[in-house]
């Protein structure tokens, strides 16, 4: 009667790992700058282009 | 991967997200109240971190001031001639930003009370300020008002249209007295 229950926790906690976007995937090495730095904008607004960030494996 | 805000306040959305297929993720950041630098990172907790700066600019604000440049009375006659130059400001604003003149409202007040009132047409602020709109920097216009009263005082009241589409006026007075 275990073998189930296992088999239903490691379901669950394989799904949470997958959501949570806060955890380091295993591949995950860097973050590279693409752009959006050096912007301004009025205070209070938002600035006219996005920040962009590469994600390298 | 997430985005945070580190320094200035403001916003980042979303706060977390995922790369395409071309591995970009993008966030869009709405700055806080602060003037001067503020600052985001990306980062993937214990992997990596990429930092971001603005500048949080002030809003483009309007200020007008008069001057009286001569004034001339006649004691025989009481004919009075007042030269003045109106000076607008534009302060503020991002590059480029600018206030469009709408209208405007000038009135020509003796002993403290308003003798005349004239309306000032959007055709006639532009041809008083020779443009129509008001960029960063300073404006200059100049001009001169006769009366058969003497001493007089004349207040300018101009409205403007700013880049965030609310409108705005500022008031500008001169004393015409000897």
């Amino acid at each position: 009667m275990k073998a189930p229950r296992t088999i239903a926790f490691a379901l669950s906690f394989a799904a949470l790992a997958c959501s949570d976007s806060t955890e380091p995937s295993p591949e995950a090495a860097s973050l590279v700058y693409v752009d959006g730095d050096g912007q301004s904008a009025v205070v209070g607004s938002a600035l006219p282009q996005p920040l962009l960030v590469r994600v390298d494996d | 991967m997430r985005w945070r805000i580190t320094a200035g306040g403001g916003s980042v959305a979303p706060t977390s997200s995922t790369s395409g297929a071309d591995g970009i993720a993008d966030a869009t950041w709405t700055l806080g109240n602060e003037l001067g630098t503020q600052e985001a990172i990306a980062y993937i907790a214990g992997v990596d971190t990429v930092a971001f700066t603005a500048a949080g600019v002030a809003p483009l604000e309007i200020r007008i001031n008069g001057a009286v440049d001569a004034f001339t009375l006649d004691a025989a006659t009481n004919e009075s001639r007042c030269e003045y130059t109106v000076t607008a400001r534009a302060i503020g604003g991002e590059t480029g930003e600018y206030a469009a003149w709408l209208d405007g409202v000038l009135q020509w007040v003796k002993d403290d009370e308003v003798v005349d009132t004239d309306p000032l047409s959007e055709q006639d602020v532009i041809d008083f300020w020779g443009s129509d709109r008001i960029e960063a920097g300073e404006t200059q216009a100049a001009s001169y008002y006769t009366a058969w009263t003497g001493e007089f005082r004349l207040f300018f009241t101009f409205r403007f249209e700013l880049p965030s589409g609310e409108l705005g006026s500022a008031t500008a007075g001169v004393a015409c007295e000897a």
